[in-house]
């Protein structure tokens, strides 16, 4: 059964997307993470500095539920 | 033959108008590589222990790095240091833009500027011609008239000119040096110290060639840099919204400054994003000499209300968070304003708009009325009352005056409790970056030996997940991602291993952006480029520990005007939850802190008073520096 999450690029981030929402539907499998999630949007290079789920900081190993709204900002390193 | 550098140094002196040219040998260079590194060793060699950094005795120091105008990306970059009229401890700032390559190019390295002019003057430098020319006709005047002028009288519009406005001229703690009209030498009012030399500018034309070791080599790494800077996430940003990408990313992470940092979220934080700036008043993109990163900004606006002139640039992070969320301010027309302002008075924008924001403090504790600030209503959000400051700040009227001081001389004369929110540590303004989401920003503001310095090493979140960013220092020996509150023995290693390498940067003149892991170009790439400039047979353990020396040298001058380990710390506030956003209640537990900086002493070599201990500066070839911080009794 699949689960459908939504997932809105930010900032930098945007211009991995065409859509004019900067805003992407997912339907994933169960027990996935927001690391999965990443890896699947081969985004695990260190480039996504921050993850919002559900107007919350998440980490890594948080399980995705259904109908869940993730954010993700670039890394900023500074200066 | 000597390559990559100049091999000659002018000494200025102003009272005499005397002037000499050094030409230090290769070993010197080898050892202090240029910029810190050559600022740091006259300073210490020159300056009388405690003496007024406003008085003729101090001495300012232009000095460019031996990669300085090498055609790579990133690779513009001077310092300009002087003991600091802010902080009373070791004043450096660094700056790219034109002027530094120029310099080279004239023949010189660096320039020793000592005394004080009987009367407003400028230096020009053209190639062997070296000038003290009158400068009464400028004084005074802003930045792009007095740019305008002495290209005119010199016949020639390539001159490059770092220069003071009249925040430097009426000795402005923080007055800055600008190059350019737009790239600044920010912190740590070496602006005033020019002042007080009545030095209103440096004007330099050079058009000899500065010999490379191997030029075809350093063209290959070139030509890798243009064909990376694109695809790699942190050079690509800086290009496509500059530092202003940061306004976003850190108010979702909680850690925006607001209202003098007692906040790190402000709701309206969209209206003043990189994103918004790039829809509305983004002109163009610039960058400095030779980089093709082009990060820097160029904004215009030409409403009713507020005009903006493009020849002053645009503002960075920095800017948008000090007169931005600092003040509670979310107008980008505002923001734009104070940072063309700043630049044609030549303030510091940090330590200008963190004065403001700590004014703003007062006026809501009721500690200062309406009637303290002439009439106007210094409430956090009104961006005219931050538009009014800047220009007395600048002039030193009415309560500028006192402004202009910095915040913490200016609560001491304040009192009534206004010292809690000082947010400066050793004297400086803390830049925008709140350590209660990064804290080894915290331990770079507290350790800095030129008061907080958000520039000391990279970021915690930049070694805090793995990826090509981490990837990119391995080779320091950080080998796991570290958490960016961590504060263990791993942490304060790496914090250490990224400074010397900055330490490096600074003394190299390189900009933070090119290099890994802020920006894109490999280590090893950097060895290789010190290698093919100077023709040096050099490594990264020779590179580190020269900016381990530099770290070594600036801190036996703060050791030596009476800096301790009482002075490494934060302001209050950091100690404190923050009050709302996504990290609302994170706070920095003090005892925890105060650990993490004995252990960076343990792992710099240095005593539990954070002196360096003997073994360290004979490690480092500075035996002659034993005994240095050590006054004469008598």
């Amino acid at each position: 059964m699949f689960l459908k999450v939504t997932i809105v690029f930010k900032s930098s981030l945007q211009r991995y997307t065409t859509n004019e929402n900067d805003e992407v539907s997912l339907d994933i499998k169960e027990n996935t993470s927001v690391k999965d999630i990443l890896r699947k949007l081969n985004l695990l290079t260190g480039e996504v500095g921050l993850v919002i789920l559900n107007s919350k900081i998440a980490r890594m190993d948080d399980i995705l539920k259904d109908e869940d709204y993730l954010e993700l900002y670039p890394v900023v390193g500074g200066g | 033959m000597s390559y990559g550098y100049a091999g000659k140094i002018i000494r200025i002196n102003l009272s005499n108008e005397n002037i000499t040219i050094e030409k230090p040998d290769d070993k010197f260079y080898r050892t202090y590589i240029g910029a810190k590194g050559f600022a740091a060793y006259y300073l210490l060699k020159e300056l009388p222990p405690r003496i007024d950094p406003l008085s003729p005795e101090n001495k300012l120091i232009f000095a460019t790095g031996i990669l300085t105008g090498v055609p790579v990306a990133a690779m513009p970059r001077f310092v300009v240091s002087a003991k600091s009229p802010l902080t009373g401890g070791y004043g450096q700032s660094e700056a790219g833009g034109y002027w530094g390559p120029e310099l080279k190019r004239a023949g010189y390295d660096g320039i020793i500027i000592e005394g004080k002019a009987s009367k407003p003057v400028y230096l020009y430098i053209n190639n062997n011609h070296i000038e003290i020319r009158n400068a009464e006709h400028i004084w005074g005047k802003e930045m792009a008239v007095a740019q305008d002028t002495i290209r005119r009288e010199l016949g020639d519009d390539k001159i490059r000119i770092a220069m003071i406005g009249p925040g430097g001229e009426n000795l402005v703690r923080y007055a800055c040096i600008i190059n350019e009209l737009k790239h600044a030498n920010g912190r740590n009012g070496l602006g005033a110290v020019m002042g007080s030399k009545n030095l209103k500018a440096v004007a330099v034309r050079g058009t000899k060639d500065v010999s490379f070791a191997d030029p075809e080599k350093i063209t290959e790494i070139r030509t890798n840099t243009i064909k990376t800077y694109m695809n790699h996430p942190l050079t690509r940003t800086l290009y496509d919204l500059g530092t202003s990408s940061a306004v976003m990313s850190l108010n979702a992470g909680g850690i925006l400054p607001t209202q003098n940092f007692v906040y790190g979220e402000m709701k309206s934080a969209d209206n003043i994003s990189g994103e918004t700036l790039e829809k509305t008043i983004l002109k163009k993109r610039e960058g400095c000499y030779a980089c093709p990163i082009r990060c820097k900004r160029v904004v215009e606006i030409n409403s009713q209300e507020i005009a903006v002139d493009p020849k002053y640039g645009g503002p960075e992070y920095e800017t948008i968070g000090s007169f931005g969320s600092l003040c509670g301010i979310d107008d980008l027309k505002i923001i734009a304003k104070a940072n063309e302002l700043c630049n044609k008075y030549g303030l510091d924008t940090i330590s200008t708009g963190s004065s403001i924001a700590f004014a703003m403090e007062c006026f809501s504790r009721r500690i200062l009325t309406k009637d303290d600030f002439d009439g106007i209503e210094v409430s956090f959000g009104n961006g005219e009352a931050a538009l009014q400051l800047i220009e007395k700040i600048a002039k030193r009227e009415g309560i500028g005056d006192l402004l202009a001081e910095g915040t913490e001389r200016a609560s001491k004369k304040i009192g009534k409790g206004s010292e809690e929110f000082v947010m400066a540590v050793k004297g400086q303004e803390i830049p925008m970056h709140d350590p209660r989401g990064k804290v080894g920003v915290g331990i770079g503001y507290a350790v800095s030996e030129t008061g907080a310095d958000h520039m000391i090493a990279a970021h915690d979140p930049l070694i805090s997940q793995a990826g090509v960013i981490f990837d990119s220092v391995a080779s320091l020996g950080i080998l796991e991602p570290l958490d960016p509150m961590d504060m263990s023995t791993k942490k304060v290693k790496a914090f250490a291993y990224l400074q010397m390498w900055w330490s490096f940067l600074n003394m190299a003149g390189v900009c933070d952006f090119g290099p890994v892991p802020r920006g894109c170009i490999p280590l090893d790439d950097m060895v290789a480029l010190v290698k093919f400039v100077t023709g040096w047979d050099t490594s990264l353990w020779e590179i580190m520990k020269a900016g381990e020396r530099a770290i070594n040298m600036t801190r036996l001058f703060n050791v030596r005007e009476g800096f301790g380990k009482n002075d490494d710390t934060l302001p209050t506030r950091l100690f404190e939850p923050l009050k709302n956003g996504r990290l609302k209640g994170t706070r920095i537990e003090k005892e925890d802190f105060k650990e993490a900086i004995s252990i960076y002493y343990k792992i710099m070599g240095w005593d539990a008073e954070g002196i360096p201990t003997e073994g360290k500066l004979m490690e480092l070839g500075l035996d002659y520096l034993i005994g240095f911080a050590d006054l004469p009794t008598n």
